[in-house]
């Protein structure tokens, strides 16, 4: 995983919210700053919010990058579609886009319908629908009993670039992701940990969605989107199915996740789960609030716009899913010397878990004295307990 | 080596699963290889739930030799097995109303355990059943 977000304070308040809000622990304050580890961070956004200061932002890339190319493509997700009310809007909000200053906007709801109905299809085992990119990550990172659940699909950004690809292929073309919050900018990046990628510039919503309403306005103009991959960006909108699985917030993602690993959900067929609250609808880079866009979205419901999906089965498929590397592994018997050296130093700390010390708690701090970064006495509730 | 023992307590259903969960935390944090960790976390999970729905809890424990071999110890307190055999018959169950009510008892329990795990031995009597477990780390 490649971390997206970014501190950017001189000085840091030390209220240590971030470092207690990760559930990576991939954070850590070294000199007044906080230090993001770039590997273990899964990109969940949940520092941003943390911090009272607004000292952690998310990176993503501006739109002065139109320039460099001679046709420009924009990738607009399903979740900024539903947060426009009625179907003109919608039009509206696609000719506002085109108006930035990109030839073509495209909806990525066909694609994200038609992979739906092939998760559907799925009879065999539990799976995971493979959608969400922090989904993604913390089933690598924290339930990699799952990984072979995740569905084989690639990203819907990501197919809808290769198709364009093959159809402007002769052309300097410039394809722009507007993304719904962090995972998705990392996505756009670095799919799937990789260092190739079919998007070129991954954008925040946010921060286009000022000129995006200025220029919102009547227009005769068409749009074509699939109201089934609309309505996917929101689990509370999809038709209810008794061997699907729906889950919208992160707390309750990760214990599906825990249940699924303890063999518990094996009678469903589909976990579906977004970890962010309304689904992709309330990503923290969507500009608006859950609740008003999920009624939005119902009133576009009743407009029945279904087309099939194109794009044959193997286009769909994600051929570039890099396996954890088990090259350089320490043997077992290594492993557990670290272990037991760890739980040794951890019995010795308070147990507090207080983070004063600028990690994310005894357990971290226990760690990083075994593999000498810190010492004993970079604990300030010890060193002031030794002193009475 | 590293041995951790753990208690359940009798008819907790709030805190089932508890001690599964924190030995597959344990089992990841050491770096455990994942198919091993999910044969552990389905066989640990039924052994744990038995022994809060059908016996009186007792105690749980946990180690790890050199050599990389996985033991799990479920010793309970409970009235024993009467019948083995049956016990281990695939849909058969001796689950009471409430257990099967909280979604419990479905007669796959020890059915399971022994297929998840490498080694299982079951010893059994009115004073109690402990069921050992040994998996083996790749």
């Amino acid at each position: 995983m490649k971390s997206v977000i970014k501190y950017t304070l001189d000085k840091c308040h030390k209220c240590m919210k971030c470092i207690q809000a990760c559930p990576s622990h991939a954070l850590s304050m070294k000199e007044n700053r906080i230090v993001i580890n770039t590997t273990e961070c899964i990109n969940c956004g949940k520092c941003i919010k943390a911090c009272v200061n607004q000292g952690l932002t998310a990176i993503a890339s501006s739109l002065d990058h139109l320039k460099d190319y001679d046709y420009t493509v924009c990738l607009v997700p399903s979740s900024l579609v539903a947060h426009a009310d009625v179907k003109h809007s919608v039009a509206s909000l696609f000719a506002a886009l085109k108006k930035l200053g990109f030839d073509e906007a495209i909806s990525l709801s066909y694609v994200e319908s038609g992979l739906y109905q092939k998760e559907r299809k799925n009879k065999d085992s539990l799976m995971i629908s493979s959608f969400c990119p922090l989904v993604n990550n913390l089933v690598k990172k924290k339930f990699p009993a799952l990984a072979d659940s995740l569905l084989p699909y690639d990203y819907p950004s990501e197919i809808m670039a290769k198709e364009l690809r093959k159809k402007y292929k002769d052309i300097n073309l410039g394809i722009f992701n507007l993304c719904e919050c962090e995972a998705k900018l990392e996505l756009a990046k670095y799919p799937h940990n990789n260092m190739e990628y079919e998007v070129d510039h991954a954008i925040s919503i946010v921060d286009i969605f000022p000129k995006i309403s200025s220029n919102l306005m009547e227009t005769n103009e068409d749009v074509d989107f699939d109201i089934n991959g609309l309505l996917l960006t929101c689990p509370r909108a999809i038709k209810r199915n008794d061997d699907i699985l729906l889950e919208n917030s992160y707390d309750t993602v990760t214990n599906v996740l825990d249940m699924a690993e303890f063999g518990l959900l094996d009678d469903f067929k589909l976990l579906r789960l977004y970890p962010c609250f309304s689904g992709c609808l309330g990503g923290s880079l969507v500009w608006g609030n859950g609740y008003v866009a999920k009624r939005n979205l119902m009133r576009l419901r009743d407009f029945n716009h279904e087309i099939e999906i194109q794009i044959p089965e193997e286009e769909l498929l994600n051929k570039r899913m890099v396996d954890n590397d088990k090259a350089g592994e320490k043997s077992f018997k290594e492993k557990l010397e670290h272990f037991n050296l760890v739980n040794n130093i951890f019995e010795k700390l308070p147990g507090y878990d207080c983070t004063a010390c600028g990690l994310g708690g005894c357990r971290i701090m226990a760690e990083e004295i075994a593999k000498g970064n810190r010492k004993l006495e970079d604990c300030k509730i010890l060193v002031k307990e030794n002193k009475q | 080596m590293l041995t951790k023992k753990y208690l359940v307590k009798e008819k907790d259903y709030v805190n089932a699963g508890k001690v599964s969960s924190l030995i597959k935390k344990e089992l990841k944090t050491i770096g455990v290889d994942e198919s091993v960790i999910r044969k552990i976390a389905i066989a640990s999970y039924e052994a744990e739930i038995n022994m809060i729905i059908h016996a009186n809890g007792g105690e749980i424990i946990f180690s790890i030799d050199d050599e990389g071999v996985i033991t799990l110890v479920f010793a309970d307190t409970g009235p024993g097995i009467p019948n083995i055999e049956l016990a281990m018959t695939p849909g058969w169950s001796t689950a009471s109303d409430d257990a099967r009510q909280m979604g419990f008892g479905a007669g796959m329990g020890l059915v399971n355990i022994k297929r998840y795990s490498d080694t299982f031995d079951l010893k059994t009597s009115q004073e109690g059943t402990t069921i050992t477990l040994g998996f083996k780390v790749i």
